[in-house]
């Protein structure tokens, strides 16, 4: 039985490797295409994790010492872009903040139009990636030790004090976890950008773009920043090993 | 029925982690709680995703013949569908792509008996792949641009103004689809440059951009714009035209019969009657 799962979630992976045109590795990763592509995703990305840090604490706050039916409410909301199909959380972003949306139509008036932009590539990542990272976050606070806080609030710190010297240095790994793994869902976005911001080569065409418009025309290219992604969400793994097998090593133990 | 299921359970499960954490107090408490809470969860999600499993098989058919059509053919595929179930007494199934990708679909055994391409240069392909048997022409189809009901999109009445604009957000299909190709031509042979907000992965991707206001202006299909009867469509002249080309997918059974009717008086008739040009 444990062969089924094992082939369905290997055989890909491999296949992909297998297939990898290893003699043309450069000329793929090279061509402008793959390098606007690379790039535009790398600063996007980076981008829309920065903000899921910047807002998401806040909000993991706010989420994990409320109780009430607002928090509730707003769990819910929070929750609700991972149970989305990215599609359709980029035809509701489309419907809010496109240049005739119920917020859109104000920022056009300012000038600023989201939609066919990088502005609004990083919108929607920042969209799909902010649940994993208040997630984590929200976890790490609720399991966090409050006597430390409690014991520097006795002793007079202000809240914020309190906030930024021992309650965010007590969670930072979950921080960081909560971080790597916005960054590789927001790097992995496709449904959402396509819908929302199009696909313009150097503006909006990220790296899972590029791998689905060049299916159509290079396959074997395709193949190749397919591998890209592979690699980085392997490296992701990596980083994030001892936190998910230290779990699952500490839950066998017990 | 099925989607509920799923739904209530992810929706359960935020109720769970909901009631498992009264407060900050007992902590080590609510952990064992929230544990046995969530070992229920992920019984009942297991469950609803085996109900999903079940319901979903049990909805395909393999008597359905299956129509690949490029997207520009999304509107008249009812009607073609029904002439084709009348006159052949099977069940068919269209669904749509862009048509770059059926050479990838068919190579990987995608479960079609016709192929209806938009244009002849990617039927040329999956002929010279040998995935199709000699295909006939359809229709004809010409570009022209559509435009949002905004000033700058109302301003538009040329390719040549399209181009000059700077402020205009225009969208044209991507290159690899058969309209992206075709607008190349055109711009290349009228000796104009575009710079695109966007170049969407198909027709019908680009159609809405402007229906949704979000781009001024577009370059699609002759009949693209038809659908929309409220959008402004302003005439390209000497355009670029393409031919739509169906065939039937080599060694399938019906497809020699499914292309004879659509070549037929009949299949031509809807095809007119949605704004296609004879080939």
């Amino acid at each position: 039985m444990a062969a089924v799962p094992a082939i369905v979630l290997g055989a890909p992976l491999f296949a992909l490797l297998w297939r990898l045109p290893w003699s043309d590795l450069g000329g793929a990763l090279t061509s402008d295409a793959a390098k606007s592509a690379l790039g535009l995703s790398l600063i996007t990305s980076v981008s829309a994790t920065a903000l899921c840090v910047l807002f998401g604490l806040p909000l993991a706050w706010m989420l994990s010492t409320g109780t009430g039916v607002t928090t509730r409410v707003v769990r819910a909301l929070c929750l609700l872009p991972i149970v989305l199909p990215p599609v359709v959380g980029g035809v509701a972003l489309l419907l809010a903040f496109g240049r005739r949306g119920v917020v859109g139509q104000w920022l056009a008036d300012l000038g600023i139009q989201l939609s066919f932009s990088t502005a609004g590539v990083i919108l929607a990542q920042f969209f799909v990636a902010l649940p994993f990272f208040v997630l984590s976050v929200e976890a790490a606070l609720r399991q966090m030790d409050i006597e430390f806080a409690e014991v520097a609030h006795v002793h007079g710190a202000s809240p914020t004090r309190v906030f930024t010297s021992v309650t965010v240095p007590s969670i930072a790994p979950a921080i960081a976890a909560g971080a790597v793994l916005a960054w590789a869902r927001a790097l992995g976005e496709f449904g959402a950008t396509v819908t929302f911001a199009g696909s313009l080569e150097g503006r909006t065409q990220t790296l899972p773009l590029a791998v689905f418009n060049l299916l159509e025309s290079d396959p074997a290219d395709a193949v190749v920043l397919s591998a890209v992604l592979v690699v980085l969400a392997v490296a992701v793994l990596v980083a994030l090993r001892d936190r998910w097998f230290g779990v699952l090593r500490s839950e066998v133990q017990r | 029925m099925a989607p509920n299921v799923f739904a209530s359970t992810a929706l359960s499960s935020v109720h769970d982690c909901n009631c498992a954490r009264p407060g900050w107090g007992s902590h080590r408490y609510d952990a064992k709680v929230a544990r046995r809470h969530s070992d229920t969860t992920w019984r009942r999600a297991i469950l609803g995703f085996a109900l999903v499993g079940i319901v979903g098989c049990g909805g395909s058919s393999a008597s359905v013949v299956d129509v690949l059509a490029a997207s520009s053919y999304t509107d008249v595929a009812d009607d073609l569908e029904t002439l084709l179930e009348d006159e052949l007494g099977i069940d068919i199934r269209f669904s749509f792509g862009s048509s770059g990708t059926f050479l990838e679909q068919l190579n990987q055994g995608a479960p079609a008996a016709v192929v209806i391409t938009a244009n002849g240069e990617t039927m040329r392909r999956l002929e010279s792949a040998e995935l199709v048997d000699a295909s006939i022409a359809m229709n004809r189809n010409e570009l022209i641009i559509v435009t949002a009901d905004t000033t700058i999109g109302q301003s538009i009445n040329s390719l040549a103004d399209l181009a000059a604009s700077g402020d205009a957000v225009t969208v044209v299909c991507a290159s690899t689809a058969p309209c992206g190709a075709a607008t190349d031509q055109l711009l290349k042979q009228a000796g104009l440059t575009l710079s695109p907000a966007s170049r969407e992965p198909n027709v019908r991707a680009t159609l809405t951009k402007v229906i949704l206001g979000e781009a001024d202006a577009a370059i699609v299909y002759r009949t693209d714009a038809r659908v929309r009867h409220d959008l402004r469509s302003v005439e390209i002249t000497d355009t670029v035209d393409v031919v739509g080309r169906a065939a039937s997918v080599t060694g399938k059974a019906n497809g020699a019969n499914i292309i004879e009717v659509l070549g037929s008086a009949a299949a031509a008739a809807i095809l007119a009657d949605a704004g296609f040009s004879a080939p």
